[in-house]
């Protein structure tokens, strides 16, 4: 039994810190008012990029370093559509994720060498040594460097967000743009900082969703929801680093209990425990909205000139 | 500034390229010929450069153009749902003797213009359906087939005496192969438990990894995934688990994705075998057909060295399957 229940947090955090990392981004570009429903899209690209840059130059520190780059560019596009053009971000971000799930099959057609090899992942943070400590080895000890990152990150994000100078600009930009411009803020370029952030954290998820483990890219868009379940994440967390990241365990954690239940060959259909993640999100985002302050333009374009 | 637009340029080409590799048409222009042996034409979903099942129905025709020497053939790759009809009445208007829809999202689309020109045949690939018309035929591989053979391979490897089914999403194809599983692993030995569990997404790698490893740590120690391209990630749980094995469907597990070290065999499903028939008429009959083991429609790879009982057993297996005696659908 106890085997049975760490093999399963193991798994939670396994599944949840790709969400973590691109939970970050988010947050802060939500907090700026911007919705970067792009994510989902640009978690493709960094997942691509992670493999191709692994399999060509056997670093992981440059595919690490390309995705960022990628990453960048990406939040760079839906920064000067949402922001600078005012677009629609609902519609841009669609945009973005269409053209992303082409772009990503097409080009790894190009690449056939990746598909027939797995590609190196991150390694284990500690010694195969620790490994076998009991409950803590396996649960903590054996998991890859970047799960450890995914999980001090929400920390690191919630001290500047709330702890410093530009953290408080983010707040205030996307709380009053104009109050926050009338005090001498730059209102354009602390959006398009957040919503490239935004850009970047999103493919590093991508990336870690690749390169954590599995090692292969596959086509038809492996991201499979995931950055929507961020967007999720972030509304019933609140904008708040830690609690989203929190909220991303909570979901890690049902979808790999579903998947253990579902050997059970229970009465229960397996459709309904595919559902049962969804459903607690559904039942958390009805329960928390209440409690949780939105960014008072949260979703609405910016126009310096509107006074 | 500059910076900047080298940024630009770098994304702009980014796009180009990929936006013209999804366009192209592959059409090649019909030589004119006096020993006219039929003509085909074929439409693509996908690229015929995928490694998958575009280019391996795209080797399926060119075997048949050439062995059969047909003279007179076209090919369009990555037609989109709404082209659909358009390049299928194109071929039809060219005077094609038999047009093909490749893959089960053209079956509107064919009986749309089957009923158009009844003159041509029509074949619906990967598909059971005819709509009724006397011109247009269906032909798939055989799902049951290739469940019971991955069975037979499972029931032969598994030392636990567990073993799992992972697949997408059950459709009726699929239950099927779920049903021949099970009796292929019965074949082997009665006792061996089993279980299949669903991972929701065809694309998904890490959930099929995922659900692999809740299999792996409840003592299954064979996996037998039916999945599209998320079963890399059954390969690399089993690598990364002790004394697990894969059997794999669909694709060779081995050779598509390197994973030699720990599958055991694959009942690979031979989609160039089914755009071979096809293209040579051999279904045009106007009817449903289900290419099985007989017509090499499934293509069985054992990649573990069985030793002579389990050979016995497995050699058996499939005589009994080609005589008929296993009860599964076709």
């Amino acid at each position: 039994m106890v085997e049975i229940i760490i093999d399963w947090l193991q798994a939670a955090l396994r599944w949840a810190a790709p969400l973590l990392i691109v939970s970050i981004g988010e947050v802060y570009a939500e907090r700026s008012g911007v919705i970067n429903m792009g994510i989902e899209g640009i978690m493709l690209f960094g997942a691509l990029a992670g493999i191709a840059v692994g399999f060509y130059m056997k670093s992981l520190l440059m595919a690490v370093i390309i995705t960022i780059l990628i990453g960048a560019l990406l939040g760079l596009i839906v920064a000067f559509l949402t922001v600078s053009r005012r677009t629609n971000q609902v519609v841009t971000g669609l945009m973005v994720n269409m053209a992303c799930l082409g772009a990503t099959d097409a080009l790894f057609s190009l690449m056939s060498e990746t598909r027939q090899s797995r590609v190196a992942t991150f390694p284990a943070l500690f010694p195969q040594s620790m490994h076998n400590i009991p409950v803590l080895g396996p649960l903590f000890f054996s998991q890859p460097v970047s799960t450890w990152v995914a999980f001090i990150l929400p920390f690191i994000a919630g001290f500047i967000l709330y702890k410093t100078r530009w953290g408080l600009n983010v707040r205030a930009v996307g709380d009053n743009p104009k109050a926050a411009a009338t005090a001498g803020l730059s209102v354009i370029k602390i959006k398009y900082q957040t919503v490239v952030l935004s850009g970047i954290f999103a493919a590093l998820g991508g990336c870690v969703l690749t390169l954590a483990e599995v090692g292969y890219f596959s086509a038809g868009g492996m991201a499979a929801g995931r950055g929507f379940i961020v967007m999720a994440a972030c509304v019933v967390g609140g904008w708040d680093p830690i609690r989203t990241a929190f909220i991303c365990l909570a979901f890690g954690a049902a979808d790999a209990a579903q998947l253990r239940f579902q050997t059970a060959n229970s009465v229960i259909p397996y459709q309904f425990l595919q559902m049962l993640p969804y459903i607690i999100t559904i039942v958390a985002l009805a329960i928390m909205v209440k409690r949780s302050i939105v960014p008072k333009t949260w979703g609405a374009a910016y126009d310096p000139k509107d006074v | 500034m500059k910076k900047k637009f080298t940024g630009i340029l770098a994304l702009a080409l980014m796009f180009t390229m990929a936006l013209t590799s999804c366009g192209g048409s592959g059409e090649k222009p019909a030589a004119d010929s006096d020993e006219w042996k039929g003509s085909v034409a074929m439409a693509f979903p996908g690229l015929i450069t995928d490694e998958a099942f575009n280019q391996f129905t795209y080797e399926g025709l060119m075997k048949a153009v050439e062995e059969k020497g047909i003279k007179k053939y076209a090919y369009k790759e990555n037609v989109a749902q709404d082209e659909q009809v358009e390049v299928l009445r194109q071929f039809a208007q060219q005077g094609y003797e038999i047009v093909i829809g490749q893959g089960g999202q053209f079956g509107e689309a064919v009986s749309i213009v089957a009923e158009e020109y009844p003159e041509t045949k029509f074949v619906f690939s990967v598909g059971v359906d005819t709509y009724d018309l006397p011109n247009m035929s269906a032909a798939t591989v055989s799902y049951s087939h290739a469940g019971f053979i991955g069975g037979v391979l499972a029931g032969l490897t598994t030392k636990t005496n567990k073993v799992a089914m992972i697949t997408g999403e059950f459709y009726a194809p699929h239950r099927q192969m779920e049903a021949s599983f099970y009796e292929g692993l019965k074949y082997v030995n009665p006792d061996i438990e089993a279980t299949a569990i669903t991972t929701g997404d065809w694309a998904d790698t890490v959930k099929a990894r995922e659900a692999s490893l809740a299999l792996i740590a409840q003592g299954y120690d064979v996996l037998f995934p039916c999945l599209d391209a998320a079963g890399a990630g059954v390969a690399a749980a089993a690598q990364d688990s002790k004394n697990v094995w894969v059997v794999g469907a669909v694709a060779d597990y081995a050779k598509d994705y390197g994973a030699e070290d720990v599958t055991a065999g694959s009942a690979v499903f031979a989609w160039d075998s089914l755009a071979y028939l096809e293209a040579t008429g051999e279904v045009c009959d106007g009817k449903a057909h289900v290419v099985g083991m007989a017509e090499e429609g499934i293509r069985p790879v054992i990649n573990a060295k069985l030793d002579a009982d389990a050979q016995a057993v497995y050699d058996a297996a499939i005589a009994d399957l080609l005589a008929g005696k296993i009860d599964i659908d076709d």
